[in-house]
């Protein structure tokens, strides 16, 4: 046992503590003030925040560069979003403390435009703009009360195809739009490719749930819709959205996609997965699979445009730029997005990014994508099939809710738990306890 | 309650203190290599999805996707690596888990330990509440509380510094537990008799009672580590900036997001260097470890 | 507390006890500096838990009973809430995704929680005997548990992907057919439980072992020479022994399975249908996906509620599970 020097121990011991106490509270207090200090006082400093895409992160620091060129006194960061986008831009917001400026999908945007935690950019964004956004496009930031957003990039679904089986099928492939494949001669083409992989006809670019959406545009294909006209108002129980869900369950009833290509089945990209390695014959998917193909098998594919029924229609992909209204700089942010989504800055963006643009004007010549042009202009092409009233519906306050409803009911109809028409009567059920929240 | 020291020598035969004679021995060492061949067999099962993760984050694009079975690919490649350790800030990220894990594991020993002294060598008014109190926040999910809880970090002024995600963790309550247990063991002998030869109390706790503590500091040490270093959700709201996330937050950029589809090789490439390090330290430690859960007393 | 406690905390304290109502704190006055020592002497329990009391105040307390507020709210859209009373609780009534969640939660619960300690336990007494190998053994045992759930979720549904992951991989070249795991709602929630399995055996083994190793060699040693076969002697002996270790890792077991969220989520997001739908998943859904942080956190508090009944009617049933409340 430790003899105690009498009388020492204790007021040492106590001071001790208190001074690493001290420090403590001292590095805590250097600590939160050096999460301030990133803009020297007067500068105005902006935070964009972006997925996590290193080629991407490059563009936007490169354009952020030029705009401060541009304007002395300010400093712009591009950050990355982390996981699970909801929970960390509410919890964020609450706080006060979201990034300036956010690259948001479609589909999230809605929210967060009608519950006042972005801010309207109407008068900072040139008038001529919305000139050269298609109205979809434009619609997916312009609100009644105000412009909450502006698309900067879109991509959509197209058909890819390999290249020997479709030899080996001896089948056409559609050179324009109104060629596309309808639903009958693609499931054809999809049984025989079956028979040649061995194992499955066809995947679907879906991600996991949180892109369950990304299967919307075949209820418009058949003339349906997920939402009336009124923006608000569930129809999935029409007989055309019906009849859609009745060509998907037939996807997996007659095994032509793998059961685990379903949106809320996780692995990732496992329709791609499975073209790049032969397994399927054919692949709806979006601009994302092409670098993908060029690293697993250069030349053996090649692209068509997206299925068709009666109607047409895509996957609405892409994002937008929004300010938050944690800003404390509202209006040199909404410069920023202006700057961002010049036709100059969009056509750079997509060049090296590979993303579609959502300017009209700007086509696969004058971006000058370095690889696969023709397939690019498809894509761009088939961005004009996207419906106003899908993008409406994605767009809209309720979507990230609706769209978990849309996951589980998608779900439960190709697993054949529910016929069509049931899925069809209580999806619909599902969504209006949703709306009328 | 102190640990009774593991026995040594796994080889020696445990024969002595058993009647029979050398057939049952045999029988009995039979039986034994029986049970470590099963048992390798299972830890071999238990192992093999971390050995998968290293072998996917070596393995090439076309391979992985293929449903050819293979347990070493045709052709490892680093490459997974070297791609992502140049387009993401990996060592960074694995720098900030290395801070936010040891700073926040030391500052939360020293909180758990007094605690648990206090709690179970003192009587003082409130004591039992307390102590209810903090049990029941064990129960409380997370989901529940992150946006309350940000919003006080943020009040404080902390957020996007390390300390955002360092401080609200140093409360721990599966530790103040395990410490409690620890210190109820320590004789009271002990205590009184520093205090007779005039120690004050911070000094009995200091000389007399810490170094008696080994074995629970090398618990509390991993477990805290362990728990720091995987943390999810809190440093997912409260780190901003790639340069200042952690590796599981960082592994969540690359993943679960609707506007991109993951890089699957960057992701095993990610999630292995997550789990390499605390594995290295784990089997390191393990002996101490398993030695230090005995003598706790969590019983 | 319960006997077992009195018994630890008694043998704990025992020279303590004959200065029962001075504070133990106070060296009994012997020295000369007497009143004032002894006033500083009652400080310092405070002292030492003051750093975890403060931390509780401001990261948990606070949290909890802004949670507790917002659970009466009604928060659609972000900012201020209005006041709704009961309306939340009322809604979880006739809420069919929250029974449908609740039921989940009961049967992933019940599917891991006994599983892990049957076999942490099995393995802690097999590895408790002096076998070649043993240290490798348990840390290899123990390996799961170093890796975050984040991490966990990706390796897993990467490995049970049914067309390349090389569990079916494996299954097909043995001749076999493959297996759906995670895309059939009738094998998501096996495969589940079994990944969640996986990350707790090696945390149950190690608590057990700790635990069996304190039980004195001489015990067991006195029944084998009684001539009790191996059995009897886990039965009668072994298992008795570790029953408030039992009741501990059930609790702390219990906690654990209604908090998994990070596994699931990443592995099958509640999918395939509801299947896989538990209550954690269902608050987060409600929190962030839709939003109603009201909802979500009457939710939360209810699945707090459910933990503690449940461990109130554990320590009931035993009187064993003192350490814990």
């Amino acid at each position: 046992m430790p003899t105690p020097v009498a009388g020492t121990g204790n007021p040492v011991a106590r001071r001790l503590s208190r001074r690493s106490f001290l420090a403590v509270a001292g590095i805590s207090v250097a600590g939160a003030l050096a999460a301030c200090s990133g803009a020297p006082t007067g500068t105005k400093h902006l935070r964009l925040s972006s997925w996590n895409i290193p080629l991407d992160l490059e563009s936007y620091q490169a354009i952020a560069d030029e705009f401060v060129a541009a304007h002395p006194g300010t400093s712009v960061a591009v950050e990355v979003t982390t996981g699970q986008f909801h929970q960390w831009f509410i919890t964020r917001l609450a706080a006060d403390l979201a990034p300036d400026i956010i690259r948001i999908t479609p589909q999230q945007i809605g929210r967060y435009a009608a519950n006042g935690s972005l801010v309207d950019l109407t008068g900072a964004v040139p008038a001529a703009y919305q000139d050269d956004w298609s109205e979809p496009f434009w619609a997916i930031g312009a609100k009644e009360d105000g412009l909450f957003g502006v698309f900067q990039h879109t991509d959509n679904f197209i058909t890819y195809y390999d290249r020997r089986v479709i030899e080996q099928i001896g089948v056409d492939v559609p050179q324009s739009l109104d060629e596309a494949w309808h639903w009958d001669e693609f499931l054809e083409i999809a049984r025989e490719a079956q028979r040649l992989t061995g194992r499955y006809g066809f995947g679907y670019g879906w991600g996991g749930p949180e892109t369950a959406y990304r299967w919307m545009p075949l209820v418009y294909q058949n003339g349906g819709a997920f939402l009336g006209e009124d923006g608000m108002t569930p129809s999935m129980d029409t007989p055309e959205a019906v009849g859609a869900l009745d060509f998907g369950g037939r996807w997996y009833a007659d095994g032509l996609v793998s059961p685990a290509n379903m949106s809320k089945s996780g692995g990732g990209a496992v329709g791609r997965d499975l073209f790049a390695t032969g397994q399927t014959g054919l692949l709806l998917d979006n601009p994302e699979a092409i670098a993908a193909l060029d690293e697993a098998r250069p030349d053996e594919w090649g692209t068509t445009y997206m299925i068709r029924n009666d109607g047409e229609a895509s996957d609405l992909g892409g994002n937008a730029l929004a300010v938050t209204r944690s800003s404390k700089h509202p209006e040199l942010a909404a410069e920023l997005v202006a700057f961002v989504t010049s036709r100059t800055n969009v056509a750079e963006f997509c060049r090296r990014g590979n993303w579609l643009p959502a300017r009209s004007s700007l086509d696969a010549a004058d971006i000058g994508y370095q690889r696969h042009e023709s397939t690019m202009q498809q894509f761009i092409d088939q961005a004009s099939t996207i419906p106003l009233s899908m993008v409406r519906a994605q767009s809209g306050p309720y979507f990230s809710s609706l769209n978990s409803v849309f996951a589980d009911y998608l779900d439960l109809c190709f697993l054949g738990e529910l016929t069509p028409g049931e899925c069809g009567t209580q999806m619909t059920e599902a969504m209006r306890s949703v709306t009328t929240r | 309650m102190t640990a009774v020291p593991v026995r040594p020598a796994p080889t020696a035969p445990s024969a002595p203190t058993r009647p029979g004679g050398s057939p049952r021995e045999r029988r009995s060492s039979r039986r034994r290599w029986l049970l470590t061949a099963a048992l390798t067999a299972v830890a071999i099962a238990v192992v093999f999805p971390l050995y998968w993760m290293v072998v996917s984050a070596l393995t090439t694009g076309g391979q992985s996707q293929s449903s050819e079975f293979y347990l070493w690919p045709d052709a490892p490649t680093v490459g997974n690596f070297t791609e992502v350790f140049a387009t993401q800030p990996v060592w960074r990220w694995l720098g900030n888990s290395m801070l936010v894990a040891t700073v926040g594991t030391a500052l939360s020993v020293c909180v758990s330990l007094g605690a648990g002294y206090a709690l179970a060598k003192y009587r003082f008014r409130g004591r039992g509440l307390l102590y209810a109190l903090f049990l029941v926040t064990i129960m409380i999910p997370i989901q529940v509380t992150l946006v309350p809880a940000f919003l006080v970090v943020a009040r404080l002024g902390l957020v996007d510094s390390p300390w955002a995600v360092i401080l609200p963790t140093l409360f721990d309550v599966v530790g103040i537990f395990i410490a409690r247990q620890f210190m109820l063991g320590v004789p009271d002998a002990l205590i009184e008799a520093a205090r007779l030869d005039g120690a004050g109390e911070l000094r009995t706790f200091f000389r007399v009672v810490l170094p008696s503590c080994g074995p629970l500091v090398g618990v509390l040490v991993i477990l805290g580590f362990m728990n720091r270093w995987n943390d999810f959700l809190w440093p997912l709201v409260v780190l901003q900036g790639n340069e200042s996330l952690t590796v599981p937050v960082g592994l969540s950029t690359l993943t679960t997001n609707p506007a991109f589809s993951s890089p699957w090789g960057a992701v095993m490439a990610v999630a292995t260097v997550a789990v390499v390090p605390l594995l290295v330290v784990f089997l390191v430690f393990q002996r101490t470890f398993v030695q230090g859960i005995a003598s706790t007393g969590i019983k | 507390m319960s006997p077992h406690g009195e018994t630890l905390t008694a043998a704990g304290t025992a020279p303590a006890g004959t200065t029962t109502d001075a504070v133990p704190g106070d060296p009994a006055g012997t020295r000369t500096d007497g009143p004032a020592r002894r006033r500083r002497g009652r400080w310092a329990p405070y002292l030492f838990v003051g750093p975890a009391g403060l931390l509780f105040l401001a990261f948990s307390l606070v949290p909890i009973v802004i949670a507790v507020a917002l659970s009466f709210q009604d928060t659609a859209t972000l900012g201020e809430g209005s006041w709704v009373g009961a309306d939340n609780y009322r809604t979880m009534l006739s809420d069919p995704l929250l029974r449908t969640a609740l039921l989940n939660t009961v049967v992933f619960t019940v599917g891991t929680v006994p599983t892990a300690m049957a076999i942490g336990l099995a393995l802690a007494v097999a590895l408790n005997r002096p076998l070649p190998g043993r240290g490798v053994l348990r840390a290899l045992f123990f390996v799961p548990m170093v890796a975050a759930g984040v991490v966990v979720g990706v390796i897993m549904s990467w490995i049970f992907n049914p067309d390349y992951g090389v569990a079916n991989n494996a299954l097909r070249a043995l001749g076999l057919g493959g297996l759906p795991w995670l895309t059939s709602p009738r094998t998501a929630m096996v495969t589940l439980v079994l990944v969640v399995v996986w990350t707790r055996i090696g945390f149950c083994m190690v608590i057990y072992l700790g635990a069996l190793q304190s039980i004195p060699s001489e015990l067991r040693e006195a029944a084998a020479i009684d001539g009790a076969s191996r059995w009897q002697r886990f039965r009668r002996l072994t298992v008795p022994m570790l029953a408030p270790t039992t009741s501990i890792l059930l609790i702390l077991n219990v906690v654990f399975s209604l908090q998994a969220f990070d596994v699931i989520y990443v592995m099958t997001g509640g999918g395939p249908g509801f299947s896989t739908t538990v209550l954690i998943q269902y608050v987060f859904r409600s929190a962030f996906a839709d939003a109603r942080m009201g909802y979500a956190a009457a939710l939360g508090l209810l699945l707090v509620l459910i933990l503690l009944v449940f461990t109130l009617l554990r320590q009931r049933a035993t009187k064993k599970a003192e350490e814990l409340l």
